[in-house]
């Protein structure tokens, strides 16, 4: 096991060098001068000259990557166009809000998928098996802009029951108003992930009620409460967790949109803004940090199955 | 995939009957399944025909009437310069279609070009591969935003970013067949008479697997047009005032509170055509592959 993990976050290296690589990368991959691009057409020859020397344009590529590498590992990912604030304190005072946005998401969307699926599968056919499951592919269909314009108007504009947009008062995350104010974007951005795990879970469970084992423990006169919660329940989840890790890479797409949509303070917000202002530094380092959060929440999934099925052995 | 080829090739050689005929029978079974493509076939009717059945120019302006209600002469109502939203949504079908349609295109033929090739080829398959795998570690929106960082916002880099964040998927789909067919007779066979690579690559095994390339390619439609639609709605794509149903329902947000109906109706249409191509999907699968059927 600690032979196991160890190997993977050696596999992560590589893959952190070459992604760090790509992230680097996004400014040259467009034709033409960068600093030109990031100036804009009407720039004089002074602004561009400036843009240039800032951010290394004038050295050659491998030299301005390296340089940049060397000061990303001591913390430094150079200064926003835009702000003139450092980057990294930029980020890290975005990173907070957004990590609580998505594990909160998360943790609502498995704790409600899994229940809206279980309670499917064992009504299965009936008008609640019929609804859940219309609801859940309805979630499925909507995209996150969609959702997140359809709560917003139902639960902030027409029912009043929260504000509309923006951050937690204060920036302080834990408290009341902050919780209040970090609800609908929480509920928006569950709303995929929910009705994927719903419909996984029904499929899953009803699957599971059909092996023989089950009949086994109905037939030796267990409880039907022992056999759906200690012998059904438990092997339906194993699916489950693999959905979980797939939910965990289309909730980065979810978040960018919703953030956006409820003028939440998170990264992907952050990184809207700072490509349509051609805010470079800043694209470069969110894009490198969110593809090293979906890396390591990818590690914790394939972590997390050793520990949850036993049969999985990966030494 | 190699047990879909698989079970697809076994289902060739035991019935007389094309498999695409048995499957077609079995997806009609299926009556979602039957709704989602009908429906898929009207909204391409609207992307074909759309510009020519609207009411009034998509961005002529009646600045008076601006976010009125439905009326006759605004069926749907009007948005905050008194465009017809009926009108703007009818074109905004043939934009959401070409973005979707074009990003595939560029993704199947780059992707299925690689897939070819690292399959055939094993010293080439291990570069390819590790290319796609590091693509494969970014999310796929977050790839298409930083693509559209790089560009510049704008419906080309839109297309580009969508197409490329979905070559890595191409490749890894059409290599597994690829592989699934390298090992058969009748690739010996053709190797035996003296054909050169190129010729068997192209002429031989393409043609075998085109039909579940161009069914994978259905599916990942209605994905590269919600992704267009997105970064058209983050206003990374289609620019105003281009009638895009993402900008739409992007440009409604801010008169939420006053007139719903005008992020409504977008919502609407995106809905609609992502559930429908859901439905089509599930079918096609299905049909495609009996033993993977959801219970």
């Amino acid at each position: 096991m600690t032979a196991y993990v160890i190997r993977r976050l050696l596999q992560i290296i590589p893959v952190l060098i070459v992604v760090s690589m790509i992230a680097y990368g996004l400014i040259h991959i467009a034709p033409g001068n960068p600093a030109l691009h990031i100036a804009g057409p009407d720039a004089s020859e002074d602004v561009i000259r400036e843009i240039e020397s800032q951010l290394g344009l004038d050295r050659p590529v491998h030299e301005q990557y390296f340089s940049w590498v060397s000061r990303a590992v001591q913390g430094d990912l150079g200064v926003s166009l835009r702000t003139r604030v450092p980057v990294t304190q930029e980020i890290f005072q975005y990173l907070p809000n957004s990590l609580a946005l998505g594990v909160g998401s998360l943790v609502l969307s498995v704790i409600i998928g899994v229940i809206m699926g279980i309670t499917a599968a064992l009504k299965q056919n009936s008008l609640v098996d019929n609804g859940i499951m219309f609801m859940a592919v309805s979630g499925i269909s909507a995209p996150s802009f969609v959702r997140g314009v359809a709560v917003m108007w139902v639960f902030a504009i027409t029912l009043g029951w929260f504000p509309i947009s923006g951050g937690p008062p204060g920036g302080d995350l834990l408290s009341a108003e902050g919780l209040r104010h970090m609800m609908l974007p929480m509920v928006a951005l569950s709303i995929g992930p929910l009705a994927t795990l719903g419909r996984m879970g029904r499929s899953s469970m009803l699957e599971v009620l059909g092996q023989d084992y089950i009949r086994t423990a109905q037939a030796k006169g267990l409880s039907q409460r022992v056999v759906l919660y200690k012998h059904a329940l438990r092997n339906a989840l194993l699916p489950v967790v693999t959905v979980i890790g797939f939910q965990v890479g289309a909730m980065f797409g979810g978040t960018i949109v919703t953030e956006t949509i409820f003028a939440w303070p998170g990264v992907g917000r952050r990184i809207v803004g700072a490509i349509s202002a051609r805010d470079f530094p800043v694209v470069q380092a969110a894009v490198l940090l969110l593809a090293f959060v979906f890396i390591v929440a990818n590690l914790l999934v394939d972590i997390a199955y050793v520990f949850i099925d036993p049969r999985i052995r990966y030494d | 995939m190699t047990d879909t080829s698989q079970t697809k090739k076994e289902n060739q050689d035991v019935s007389s009957e094309h498999w695409m005929v048995d499957a077609l029978r079995r997806m009609k079974r299926n009556r979602a399944s039957v709704v989602g493509a009908v429906v898929v076939a009207v909204l391409v009717m609207m992307a074909i025909f759309g510009p020519y059945l609207v009411l009034h120019p998509p961005n002529e302006t009646d600045t008076p009437r601006r976010l009125e209600g439905p009326s006759s002469d605004y069926p749907f109502g009007t948005d905050e310069l008194g465009r017809c939203t009926f009108s703007r949504i009818l074109a905004g079908a043939r934009i959401s279609f070409l973005m979707g349609f074009i990003s595939v295109s560029f993704a199947l033929v780059l992707g299925t070009i690689l897939g070819i090739l690292a399959g055939f080829y094993p010293a080439l398959d291990n570069w390819i591969m590790r290319c796609v795998d590091v693509m494969m570690a970014f999310p796929a929106f977050l790839l298409a935003i930083a693509i559209v960082a790089a560009l510049g916002p704008g419906m080309e880099s839109t297309m580009a970013a969508v197409g490329i964040s979905s070559v890595p998927l191409f490749v890894r789909m059409t290599r597994s067949e690829v592989l699934s067919y390298r090992e058969q007779d009748f690739i010996e066979a053709t190797r035996a008479v003296g054909a050169r690579d190129a010729r068997i690559m192209f002429r031989h095994i393409l043609p075998n697997m085109l039909s579940s390339v161009v069914v994978f390619a259905t599916l990942r439609l209605s994905i590269a047009i919600l992704f267009a639609a997105s970064l058209s709605f983050l206003g990374l794509g289609a620019q105003p005032p281009t009638p895009e149903w993402g900008a739409m329902v992007s440009t409604a947000r801010e008169y939420l509170t006053r007139h719903p109906l005008m992020a409504f109706w977008p919502s609407l249409m995106i809905f609609i055509m992502v559930l429908a191509f859901n439905f089509l999907g599930d079918g096609l699968r299905d049909a495609l592959d009996p033993r993977q059927s959801d219970s």
